[in-house]
């Protein structure tokens, strides 16, 4: 049935009446989930090739490019597992994720030592904001000891002693940033250029294996319609 | 002569429950708002989230809706809601009141969803940005401990803290410190008696003719 406010758009009338003499008892209605939403996305890390994902169960695949990195957040029901096959160039990989309410989870693939490996980071939806932009730190490298993050050009820590296989996330104000990779206190690579944060979005700082100075990369969070 | 910050604004209130019976906020804040001299149209849909205003969505359990010095009119239950963006396309309004926040509760749960509470706001709010519509969002007040929608104090303070720091760039008013709990009565928990709710409107009026949205855009 549409509302009048849709009527006034098709010419149909819905009931009308003004009297006040409603039944006041509000049917019961849910409020909310059972569950919270839950996510999964893939994310290309090698800094070469193109990372394809072949879902399990349909024909539905990915291409990750290294300039496109990151498939948006995909909903998926919390509490269920998928599956599908990663290749990168010439090697392949099975993976099965299960994805629990409330999660954002990245299955991430790349190569170290030619073999494509996968690795999962889970991050627990938290710390949502509108007027900040939101950035999470990754620490996937084992050979950049003690990592951090730094706004470029200034000592100022955004994240420090990053931990491998942690992540963590924080609120910054949106505004133009570019970040030096530290290691062991030194700065590490080149600034990378994350352009103009924006209030209310999510960003991903990903520092994966291999070597540390060109290893560093950013995305945009975005979640599939 | 004073003039009302309000006055000449056209209005547009959309949202759940509370606007859907006649001694709802359909009738208190419209009608207050309508004193200030604003123009004024409503349109509820129960049970609605903040998604089912992406999409035509059918309501469950009541919808009215009240156009500019008019009376309210009662709609079925299955009344669809209907896409923010056609809305606010059709009758281009100055303000945008969004009155949304019980129904992201999950009042019966022992936790409570964010993830999905953040996708919900965030989809509409991105929408109303995109339209480039002033806004203010009204978020739930306090109820009465537990009883049929199993309405909590914590729960509504963490919905309520949520809200604040996601419904921008809509401006927020928190309706838990407009009264103390409990004060005013419910009739389950979660909407209000007769009195409540002609309180909760006239606060709400009152907050909204201070709103820095809206002297903003009397300025204009």
């Amino acid at each position: 049935m549409k509302s009048a406010f849709a009527a006034t758009l098709t010419g149909v009338l819905s009931l009308s009446t003004g009297s006040g003499l409603q039944a006041t008892e509000i049917k019961l209605y849910p409020t909310g989930p059972a569950q919270d939403s839950a996510f999964v996305r893939f994310v290309n890390g090698s800094t070469d090739d193109t990372l394809s994902v072949q879902a399990a169960d349909s024909n539905a695949s990915l291409e990750l490019t290294t300039s496109s990195r990151a498939s948006p957040y995909m909903p998926v029901t919390g509490g269920t597992s998928i599956g599908g096959t990663l290749r990168l160039g010439t090697d392949t990989e099975s993976v099965q994720v299960k994805i629990l309410p409330g999660e954002f989870v990245t299955v991430l693939g790349f190569d170290s030592d030619q073999k494509l490996q996968i690795r999962e980071v889970r991050e627990e939806g938290d710390r949502f904001t509108a007027v900040r932009a939101s950035v999470a730190f990754s620490d996937l490298n084992e050979d950049c000891k003690q990592p951090g993050v730094q706004v470029a050009g200034r000592q100022v820590f955004l994240f420090e002693n990053g931990e491998v296989g942690k992540w963590a996330r924080r609120q910054i104000n949106p505004v133009p940033l570019q970040v030096q990779l530290t290691c062991s206190g030194t700065p590490t690579g080149e600034p990378l250029n994350m352009g103009t944060l924006q209030a209310g979005e999510r960003y991903s700082l990903f520092l994966v294996p291999g070597d540390p100075a060109r290893s560093l990369f950013f995305i945009k969070d975005s979640v599939a319609n | 002569m004073l003039t009302s910050a309000l006055a000449g604004l056209s209005i547009l209130i959309v949202g759940d429950s509370h606007l859907t019976v006649p001694y709802y906020l359909i009738d208190s804040l419209h009608s207050g708002l309508e004193e200030q001299g604003a123009e004024v149209r409503t349109f509820g849909v129960c049970g609605t989230n903040p998604s089912d205003w992406l999409k035509p969505t059918e309501g469950t359990c009541g919808a009215a809706e009240r156009e500019p010095g008019g009376k309210v009119k009662v709609l079925p239950a299955s009344t669809s809601t209907i896409e923010i963006d056609q809305m606010i396309a059709r009758y281009k309004p100055n303000l945008l009141v969004v009155v949304m926040g019980d129904t992201l509760g999950a009042y019966k749960e022992p936790v409570f969803p964010k993830t999905w509470a953040w996708q919900q706001v965030t989809g509409l709010t991105q929408a109303i940005a995109k339209a480039g519509t002033a806004c203010v969002w009204i978020g739930p007040p306090w109820g009465t401990e537990g009883q049929k929608f199993h309405k909590t104090e914590v729960r509504t303070r963490q919905v309520s803290a949520f809200l604040a720091s996601n419904v921008a760039p809509c401006e927020y008013i928190d309706s838990t410190q407009l009264s103390k709990p409990g004060e005013w009565a419910t009739s389950d928990g979660q909407h209000f008696t007769r009195s409540g709710y002609q309180s909760w409107g006239k606060a709400l009026t009152q907050e909204l003719l201070e709103s820095p949205t809206v002297q903003k855009l009397e300025k204009k």
